[in-house]
């Protein structure tokens, strides 16, 4: 485990001694709160006009609807930007030749990974992190209930957890940052836009084979990394949801472990 | 100390080491030398566990390097033929990581990258990017990183490559210095870098061993030969037939103006031919010993080694 802090020390150093991690925080952050204050005057606006005419709104309509709303979204952001994180992590050691480096020291393969890994995740952290401001804010002017944001901030950091996993396999297949960073870009979208080719799937396959259209939509659904979300926003703590996210975790370390292993052996 | 016991390493169709053996004991410093890709850096890359072989085994400090990987590894310091530096890191942070990867503690890290950076002359640059040292100190760096847990043995691809001459110059003193106790093993493509700094040799050429001995000993096998060199004022048509009647003498042959005369050594064929000349009046311009240099006997062993190749795909293909 001592190569594995090792390599997360180095790795958080180089985030933070480059521009890369301020760059990617401050596009996060700047996205995020353009998300937040649109967000914030639509209920505003909205909520007074329930008050003037006397109605109820059509569903829970508290502060904690911009949260929701906002976590949804931030989920689409990570998206974007993790590739960026995840792209350099092996393919960066390939081409400079410092792969030979790590894997002639008696530092493990799985230590060298997980270093990267945790590293990776501790930027998503920080990016998380630094948007806490909004929820206390809203609790400061009115008030939320904490378990949903918390249980949000929890989903979207496991999330990005398993996107780091799978960007970290991808980076392990390349020496190029460029194609590493594209592929990852591609596979999580893929993997979030499953969800609504299930809808579409399933409505086809209801005409030609009724009987597997719901097999067919639910097994797309669950795939699908951001289905996932929705439970935890709404403050739930599903164990298949959380199972989910790690086991994406582990699938995506165990794949980039396997591929650094093979690549020896060619 | 080393061991590489039938060694073969092959991509697809390609092999790039074929059947390979040779010991380093310790203390040596064995030269590993060859054209380029002649299989020299697969050949170091399965001895420092990077990759493994596809057959045969590899052993240091009796352990097998697949095995034992861990231990072995943590006796071996390797410089890669490309200095593996991070370019976005100082020279001190970057040995204090190197060090930390091979497993020393805090306390033992400091004092470990105090000394190599000292032993290897980097002092003046320690607080620099790795990326923004010349390439004869990023040289130095990565021997400083393989030197950091202080290896039995030092395994070093090409250290001179891309060097200047003054800079080559100090990294075999340097290399000689740090030898030490260690058991070396360093490949190179040039030879009289070998000679100086090597006690034992192995030469490969297309993955397999063409040569394998000490210095002395190749030395002596040369001097089988003695090569004579003669010019004279005037040809003589009888002269080919004179000079190889004298005593010892092997073979004549005209290349130009120059006479190339081979002959057993030490059976005086310089004061012979000197005095055969001046009898016959020919008009001695020149005559003169040849020194058969290391480099001739590695073209020869290499060009062998690429002719019996060559009679063996012809019989294959009769």
């Amino acid at each position: 485990m001592r190569g594995a802090w090792a390599v997360w020390k180095r790795e958080s150093r180089y985030y933070f001694s480059s521009p890369t991690a301020y760059v990617l925080i401050a596009v996060f952050l700047i996205i995020a709160d353009l998300a937040f204050l649109y967000m914030f005057n639509y209920y505003t606006v909205q909520s007074g006009q329930f008050g003037r005419f006397a109605g109820n709104p059509p569903f829970d309509f508290t502060p904690n609807w911009i949260m929701e709303v906002l976590f949804d979204f931030l989920g689409t952001v990570i998206l974007i930007v993790l590739p960026f994180i995840t792209m350099r992590l092996l393919a960066e050691e390939r081409r400079q030749g410092t792969d030979e480096l790590l894997l002639t020291s008696p530092t493990s393969i799985l230590d060298i990974i997980l270093g990267k890994y945790f590293a990776a995740i501790t930027l998503v952290a920080v990016m998380l992190g630094l948007t806490v401001y909004m929820p206390i804010l809203l609790d400061r002017y009115s008030e939320i209930a904490w378990r949903p944001v918390l249980m949000g901030y929890m989903g979207l950091f496991l999330m990005g957890a398993a996107f780091v996993a799978m960007g970290l396999f991808i980076s392990s297949l390349t020496e190029s940052q460029i194609v590493a960073g594209l592929v990852t870009f591609g596979l999580l979208l893929g993997l979030w836009l499953v969800s609504g080719m299930g809808d579409i799937i399933g409505r086809v396959m209801d005409i030609f084979a009724p009987g597997v259209s719901s097999a067919a939509e639910s097994g797309l659904k669950y795939i699908s990394l951001n289905d996932h979300l929705s439970q935890f926003l709404k403050g739930v703590l599903d164990t298949r949801d959380l199972l989910f996210y790690i086991s994406a975790s582990f699938f995506g370390i165990f794949l980039a472990h396997r591929s650094i292993e093979s690549t020896r052996w060619r | 100390m080393i061991e590489a016991e039938s060694l073969s390493k092959r991509y697809g169709p390609l092999t790039a080491v074929d059947n390979i053996s040779f010991k380093a004991e310790k203390g040596d410093v064995l030269g590993f030398l060859g054209p380029n890709g002649a299989g020299k850096t697969t050949t170091m890359r399965i001895i420092t566990g990077f990759m493994p072989p596809s057959e045969g085994r590899a052993t240091v400090a009796g352990m097998d390097v697949f095995e034992k990987s861990r231990e072995v590894k943590s006796r071996i310091g390797y410089l890669p033929e490309r200095p593996p530096l991070y370019q976005d890191m100082v020279v001190r942070t970057y040995l204090d990581y190197v060090a930390e990867l091979k497993g020393l503690n805090r306390s033992q890290r400091g004092e470990a990258v105090e000394r190599v950076v000292e032993s290897c002359g980097i002092g003046e640059v320690a607080d620099r990017l790795a990326g923004h040292l010349s390439k004869g100190y990023q040289q130095r760096l990565g021997i400083a990183q393989a030197m950091v847990n202080d290896p039995e043995v030092l395994i070093l691809d090409e250290p001179t490559i891309g060097l200047d001459p003054k800079q080559i110059v100090e990294m075999r003193d340097m290399i000689r210095k740090l030898a030490g106790e260690r058991t070396v093993i360093l490949s190179s493509h040039i030879l009289g870098e070998v000679s100086r700094i090597c006690n034992k040799v192995v030469i490969i050429n297309r993955g397999k061993i063409v040569a394998n001995d000490t210095i002395e000993a190749l030395k002596k096998s040369l001097q089988s030969t003695e090569r004579v060199t003669m010019r004279l004022q005037k040809g003589d048509p009888s002269v080919g037939d004179a000079v190889e009647k004298l005593p010892g003498v092997k073979s004549v042959s005209k290349s130009g103006g120059t006479w190339n005369i081979e002959s057993e050594p030490g059976s005086g064929t310089v004061e012979n031919v000197a005095q055969l000349v001046i009898d016959k009046g020919w008009g001695l311009e020149e005559v003169s010993h040849v020194d058969i240099s290391l480099e001739d006997v590695f073209l020869q062993l290499v060009r062998e080694s690429e002719d019996e190749r060559e009679a063996g795909l012809q019989e294959g293909e009769e």
